[in-house]
């Protein structure tokens, strides 16, 4: 595969993976910059190897594996980095925006992300996939090495969790 | 009988093979409690996507050129070689010159060596008596190189000069007002 071939792969499976991983990325860091980052990183990785990847396909499986992997890690970093300060982090802030609507909206998103953070790693990563990627069974599977029924059985137990950490009726819908 | 919960979220997410995703519909239309664990998936579902989500397009944009950005300089850090490591290229007729060049010094100088070494081997002082070993020389073709096969006849004494360590011209000097002294 010639240098311009490959930047040509290359950049048909960025403009078609990246608005998957991103939200991957940034629904299990809940943090911009960092999903950023990490997928960047996943994508360098991916360019030092893209001639053995057959199609787009296989690169997006083994993509989103990577920023699974590298978003939990961050994850991980920053709870430990970030320990003596939890207390703090979860004062709640005074804003300037009162309005009832804008106050009912963000506590719902506090109580969904605290319910996500909650669940684990295992349950996590698929139903992000499924929710944020709009990947079907198969494609987790595939993106995570696990059986489609191994993915059908954590996405559904995932559903309880959340669930239970998310009274429905208490949470706020807009 | 109600489906499993499991058979549900599956039924929610559209996973179910044609035949059952069949039945269970038909169920589900008919049954409260079927359309009210339904429904809370799709308030659980509605309730992770309510969060505003940042500019993803935009994050694509400047992702990929600081991709590029790396991808760039890694290459010309590739490409950049040590001095040491560096190719260099010569051409056929320069390198063949370069060789005969090469061979016609070596050919030289060695040439030279072994002349050399012919006539730097009869010394040229006066004192020796270098007769037999000459002689030895021409006779002997065979011990030509041998360094053994020459003798050189150095004299016990020469005369007229005494050693004391001091030039021997200005001894001799020195010998001769102390005679006339004398």
């Amino acid at each position: 595969m010639d240098d311009k071939t490959k930047k040509t792969f290359f950049e048909k499976i960025y403009n078609e993976i990246f608005p998957i991983v991103i939200k991957v990325s940034y629904h299990i860091t809940k943090d911009m910059d960092a999903a950023q980052d990490v997928c960047q990183d996943a994508f360098i990785k991916l360019y030092h190897r893209v001639e053995n990847f057959p199609g787009v396909e296989d690169a997006k499986f083994w993509l989103i594996r990577v920023v699974k992997n590298l978003s939990f890690n961050y994850l991980e970093h920053e709870k430990v980095k970030n320990r003596a300060f939890d207390k703090m982090k979860h004062i709640p802030s005074f804003t300037d925006d009162t309005g009832e609507k804008q106050l009912l909206k963000k506590e719902a998103e506090e109580k969904v992300n605290q319910a996500l953070e909650q669940l684990p790693e295992n349950l996590k990563a698929p139903i992000i996939l499924r929710e944020f990627g709009g990947m079907n069974y198969k494609e987790i599977g595939a993106a995570l090495g696990i059986s489609e029924s191994n993915v059908k059985i954590r996405i559904f137990r995932a559903r309880e969790a959340l669930g239970k950490l998310l009274p429905v009726g208490e949470v706020y819908v807009p | 009988m109600c489906p499993d919960v499991e058979i549900l979220s599956s039924f929610y997410d559209d996973e179910l093979e044609d035949s059952q995703r069949q039945i269970v519909k038909t169920h589900v239309d008919s049954c409260p409690h079927c359309q009210k664990k339904m429904a809370e998936l799709g308030l659980i579902s509605a309730a992770i996507h309510a969060e505003e989500e940042p500019d993803f397009q935009m994050a694509k944009v400047n992702t990929w050129n600081n991709i590029m950005d790396i991808i760039d300089r890694e290459e010309q850090k590739a490409t950049k070689v040590n001095f040491w490591q560096r190719r260099f290229q010569i051409s056929f007729p320069a390198a063949a010159a370069l060789v005969a060049a090469f061979i016609a010094v070596l050919s030289f100088s060695v040439i030279t060596f072994y002349m050399g070494k012919h006539t730097t081997s009869s010394p040229a002082s006066p004192e020796l008596n270098m007769t037999d070993a000459s002689d030895t020389l021409l006779n002997d073709d065979d011990n030509i190189f041998d360094s053994s096969a020459i003798e050189f006849d150095i004299p016990a004494t020469i005369s007229n000069f005494v050693h004391a360590g001091e030039p021997l011209l200005i001894k001799e000097v020195d010998f001769r007002s102390n005679n006339g002294k004398k």
